[in-house]
């Protein structure tokens, strides 16, 4: 299926039905809110960094893997006006600034600005939003560039390209509702994916 | 060696100095922290000034001891102790601070409460800070009055620092809010903050009411004294003290006669105050507080309770105003989804059945002194509403129910859908930043349409009533930072349209 | 006492100062020396001391408030101590029913004399001292009790007789 435009785009956030609404909020200014055929996100304020001091490793098989990543990774947040700094070969993992409802019958990819991009900062790697996902979209960031680059919370940063889904699907993902940037998770594949680790 | 020896004198000023320096640094740590407010680093900065203001004075008291007087020694260490003491009480204000750490408080509410709150206090800075006490609080003392009032007295040590100067970081009208840390996340409780703000304006009635609700009570304690004193009790009481044991016991009825009207008034009025700036929301967190209560909904006002009045009288006076401002019964036509509208009218009912019993009124006429105070409390309660309605309308606080209502429905239909309740939207040309009021209520109007069993028919428990619970606590603490943030940029935006280029 | 509010609390404080510098200031008077400036001032501050004390024993003792005072909570809670004091002292024999706000009068007057004369010839420095000193004994015992309060007994019985002291 094809892209959708900003004219479809519009179609669909205007759509009296709840459920096949695309919702998006919030939104500053419309101007700056539209491409051609793609709507442009901001940068969130919550963050989750990486404690590297805090331990060798990190092994999903192992069965205290979740609590690891807690200590691994901490979120914190920067307050509006602020400054965070990103330095080279730094990830953290953020979200939209923008709470998005996809309907059923469309999907998404996440997609880094390319001012961004010449700069050294790869915004997104897991890129694929599906049908029926609600939440602000995380966001794994990581400069690649040279020198420290500093961020702004609220700044435009990636933007999303909506295609239309081949038929209806709803969102069956691992992430309710998320309001920020969440912890990845994988407590739901651990048991199908027993097979492929050592056993012990 | 005796407590006043200059060796051990010497040694305390020492530990208090000590004591002094420690609490600077721990304020300057904290000015390195992130807030969601600068009340906090206000605070902060401020003890910073006071500990070097206390610092100075502690020296000049230790100077100037003249050690030849052992009188004079002994009034110079208790003036040492009671700075001491003072430096203790304000070290532990530091608690205040750093409980108002970004992390540990609903950060998305904060900066939006405090601008809906300051429309109705404008000159007043408010620290919010989370407490392990399960409690919604307020500290009712103008904190920056409190420190110059105690800072005051040593004017004469410190002869070189302006008070003003030390106390500039805080505003002039200082107050610390304080919510349970449990309740965090619990949107739905945090407009009782609308209660504790009341309590501000409350204080302000009763102080300009003071003097007459004393002047009115002298000649009925002292019947109620004439008449205590004749009890067999008494019958062995020396007559030349007689006259003592009878002042002391007037002057504890008046105080407590005092104590009993200053906080079942105040009270009242924060409640009427709260529910008047959040609506059917206050009435609905109040009951649930109202249920939290060992005593029941018809405690007695006392010593032990804190003089506060029963929790029947209180919910009859919100419910009042809500029917004053004409928001129950609800308006059908407003509501398009029967369940919200039959569920939230239950609501209502519920209390309407709670507060149609007397049983409150039947126990506070049966005891005397209970009976006068109450008597006044009607009566100012009347005055206080009337002056409070006139100051809200000014400010352009009251709630319409046609304009409340109106969008209150779509709100709740975005909670229903997992989207935040922010903005009112018909379509993407038309939207309308939701305000921290209606968004509160849509939530609570959607809990209470709820239809759920917290056990399934395999008596199973229903773990899903928990996510859809925590979903909307997010979804409307997401909303409220939106529509602040919305307000925010549109209002830079018109600025900077307007300013030439 | 009643345990005290922060408002209360800074009153408390400051009330506890003062008569501790009263009390030091007024050994100086006690010796024969004439009050400096500074001095004259601190002692203006425990003249509107007593005037709140005076304040509360007018509406105690229900008399018509005189000199532009008023009835206050401050008076009224200030009052309370100013009786312990009394009872410490053991004044309570010199002092006849309905009398407390003269002697309190008496005292203010005294400490007005002192201020205008900046002398204590003629008059009784002694229990100015004694007083101020006393009154803040009072004031520190609370304070003390409210920094260190002894844990409460919940009882049934003993809420049932606090609420009877003051309700029957």
């Amino acid at each position: 299926m094809s892209v959708i435009t900003k004219k479809e785009i519009i179609k669909f956030m205007n759509k009296t039905k709840i459920k096949e609404r695309l919702f998006v909020t919030p939104i500053f200014n419309q101007n700056e809110f539209f491409d051609a055929s793609s709507i442009n996100v901001r940068l969130g304020n919550e963050f989750i960094v990486m404690r590297k001091q805090s331990f060798p490793l990190l092994d999903i098989s192992n069965s205290t893997s979740k609590d690891k990543i807690r200590k691994y990774q901490e979120k914190i947040r920067i307050g509006f006006r602020e400054q965070f700094v990103l330095h080279p070969r730094q990830l953290i993992i953020g979200s939209t600034l923008e709470y998005i409802s996809v309907p059923c019958k469309l999907m998404c990819y996440v997609i880094g600005k390319s001012s961004w991009g010449r700069m050294g900062l790869i915004i997104a790697t897991a890129t694929k939003v599906d049908p029926g996902f609600k939440g602000c979209i995380t966001l794994e960031i990581i400069n690649e560039g040279e020198v420290p680059i500093v961020l702004y919370p609220g700044i435009p940063i990636a933007q999303l390209v909506f295609h239309e889904t081949s038929s209806k699907e709803n969102y069956n993902g691992k992430y309710y509702c998320p309001t920020g940037p969440q912890f990845p998770n994988f407590e739901k594949n651990i048991e199908d994916w027993k097979f492929w680790f050592p056993k012990n | 060696m005796t407590i006043y020896s200059p060796k051990l004198i010497e040694e305390y000023v020492l530990e208090t100095i000590s004591r002094v320096r420690v609490i600077k640094e721990q304020c300057e740590n904290l000015l390195s922290k992130d807030f969601a407010s600068q009340a906090p680093k206000n605070l902060a900065q401020t003890h910073i000034n006071i500990c070097h203001y206390l610092e100075t004075a502690i020296k000049s008291i230790y100077k100037d001891i003249d050690w030849k007087n052992i009188k004079k020694i002994e009034s110079s260490f208790i003036l040492l102790q009671t700075t001491d003491s003072i430096i203790r009480e304000f070290g532990s204000h530091i608690r205040y601070i750093d409980g108002a750490q970004t992390q540990k408080v609903p950060w998305g509410l904060i900066s939006p409460l405090e601008k809906y709150l300051k429309r109705f206090l404008s000159d007043v800075e408010i620290l919010f800070r989370p407490q392990w006490k399960y409690n919604y609080a307020i500290i009712p003392t103008n904190l920056y009055e409190y420190y110059s009032k105690t800072l005051s007295s040593y004017e004469t040590h410190v002869k070189n620092k302006n008070l003003s100067e030390i106390l500039k970081p805080l505003k002039k009208y200082f107050y610390i809010v304080s919510f349970p840390s449990i309740e965090r996340e619990n949107i739905l409780l945090h407009c009782l903050l609308g209660h504790e703000i009341g309590h501000l304006e409350a204080k302000t009635y009763i102080s300009s009411r003071n003097k007459e609700f004393l002047k009115l009570i002298q000649d009925k304690i002292a019947d109620v004294v004439n008449q205590r004193i004749k009890k067999p009790e008494f019958k062995n009481v020396p007559e030349e003290i007689m006259p003592q044991i009878k002042q002391e016991i007037t002057q504890a009825y008046l105080k407590e006669t005092s104590e009993i009207w200053e906080r079942g008034l105040e009270e009242i009025l924060s409640d009427i105050v709260g529910s008047f700036l959040f609506g059917p929301a206050i009435l609905f967190s109040n009951l649930e507080i109202a249920l939290q209560d060992l005593n029941g909904l018809d405690i007695t006002p006392g010593k032990d309770n804190n003089y506060y009045p029963p929790w029947r009288m209180r919910l009859r006076n919100i419910y009042q105003v809500q029917r004053d401002l004409k928001l129950f019964p609800l308006q059908k036509k407003a509501f398009q989804s029967k369940p919200i509208y039959n569920n939230v009218s239950k609501g209502f009912k519920l209390v309407e059945n709670i507060i149609q019993e007397k049983s409150d009124e039947q126990m506070l006429k049966s005891n005397d002194l209970l009976k006068i105070v109450y008597e006044e409390i009607e009566n100012d309660l009347v005055n206080a509403k009337r002056l409070i309605l006139i100051k809200l309308s000014e400010l352009f606080l009251l709630l319409n129910p046609d304009s409340f209502y109106k969008n209150l429905s779509h709100l709740i239909e975005k909670i229903d859908f997992g989207v935040p309740p922010n903005p009112y939207e018909n379509s993407i040309s038309k939207r309308k930043p939701a305000a921290i009021v209606e968004i509160i209520n849509a939530a609570w109007f959607y809990k209470l349409s709820w239809k759920y069993r917290l056990f399934d028919k395999k008596n199973q428990f229903n773990e899903n009533i928990f996510s859809k619970r925590e979903r909307m606590n997010r979804l409307a603490l997401k909303a409220i930072e939106y529509a602040d943030m919305e307000k925010d940029y549109s209002d830079w935006s018109s600025e900077k349209n307007r300013k030439p280029s | 006492m009643a345990s005290f509010n922060m408002s209360e609390k800074a009153i408390i404080y400051n009330y506890i100062l003062l008569t501790s510098q009263i009390t030091i200031e007024l050994e100086d008077v006690f010796a024969g020396k004439k009050l400096t400036e500074q001095q004259c001032e601190l002692l203006k501050n425990g003249a509107i001391l007593l005037s709140k004390i005076i304040e509360g024993a007018t509406l105690v003792e229900g008399k018509e408030f005189k000199n532009g005072l008023t009835p206050s909570m401050e008076g009224l809670s200030i009052y309370g101590y100013a009786l312990s004091t009394i009872r410490e002292l053991n004044l309570i024999r010199n002092i006849k029913e309905k009398e407390f706000t003269e002697f309190f009068e008496e005292l203010h007057n005294k400490i007005q004399k002192l201020i205008e004369n900046r002398v204590g010839k003629g008059i009784d420095i002694s229990l100015l001292k004694n007083f101020f000193y006393t009154f803040g004994v009072s004031l520190r015992g609370d304070v003390q009790k409210e920094n260190y309060p002894t844990e409460k007994i919940l009882s049934f019985n003993k809420r049932k007789q606090m609420n009877d002291y003051l309700f029957t």
